[in-house]
């Protein structure tokens, strides 16, 4: 594989989508939690008690994030391996959703937790060191299609 | 309950992360990202089985996580799902022919370990 412009462009476009993806999962699921729990914490068997909670303001603004993040999910997805994008991605959400959770919904940190996003860091390093991309995209070009 | 749902976002969440992967490696690599070329993306993935399979699975999980974040709260929530890391990983060998190096195993482990260190 080259590493001339074009290449480090295409690597360029997969990490911003990456962030965009991490960005997008945590913000949208922080304000959908927050929504829902502005009704009160409760389990119903009520289809239409969940759809109460989605029309909150803080929720629907989570739901409209997060329809963003499933267009840079699957943009990502056409650019980089499942193996390689899920751990980052997701792994780093789930750190900034646990501080998010803590630093705006008051929800505690444990030391488990630390050791936790110290793991987490180093799992991430790993996969971030391998190439993205292992297997043959098989789409037309896109102007083509 | 509470691990039903898990259960539930666990299995439907990798389901819908493999159908669209495999249906965004049929695509081809999406490269521009304004108003117009976004609105023919979303357009062109309605018609492709694997993403409507995988948007349907997602939807799924997102459902049963509305459930769980109502009852539970986020931070617990979202980390309780770290199973899914490894399961996804051995689907992208299997199912979609992924290159997972042993680095990249031993990442993916960590990683999973770490997000279920984050459940406690």
């Amino acid at each position: 594989m080259s590493n001339g412009p074009t290449h480090h462009t295409a690597r360029l476009k997969t990490r911003v989508l990456m962030v965009a993806v991490i960005v997008g999962n945590v913000a949208g699921n922080t304000l959908l939690s927050r929504g829902l729990h502005h009704g009160g914490s409760r389990l119903s068997s009520s289809f239409l008690h969940y759809l109460h909670g989605v029309a909150d303001p803080w929720a629907m603004g989570g739901v409209l994030i997060l329809m963003a993040w499933m267009i840079a999910n699957l943009s990502l997805l056409s650019r980089a391996d499942l193996s390689y994008a899920l751990p980052v991605t997701g792994s780093v959400s789930f750190m900034l959703i646990a501080l998010a959770g803590h630093f705006f919904l008051s929800e505690p940190v444990s030391l488990a937790h630390w050791i936790g996003i110290a793991i987490i860091t180093v799992g991430v390093v790993l996969v971030i060191e391998t190439p993205p991309l292992t297997v043959a995209v098989h789409g037309p070009p896109e102007d083509e299609r | 309950m509470t691990w039903l749902l898990v259960a539930i976002i666990v299995v439907s969440n990798t389901a819908g992360d493999v159908f669209n992967t495999a249906g965004m490696k049929r695509h081809g690599q999406v490269e521009h990202f304004n108003p117009r070329a976004i609105t023919h993306l979303v357009l062109h993935l309605a018609r492709n089985g694997f993403i409507i399979a995988g948007i349907a699975s997602l939807t799924v999980s997102f459902g049963a996580l509305i459930m769980l974040l109502s009852i539970a709260p986020v931070s617990f929530a979202i980390p309780a799902t770290a199973a899914s890391f490894l399961l996804e990983t051995v689907l992208a060998k299997i199912a979609l022919k992924e290159r997972v190096t042993c680095k990249r195993w031993i990442g993916a482990t960590l990683v999973a370990i770490g997000v279920a260190l984050l459940a406690l």
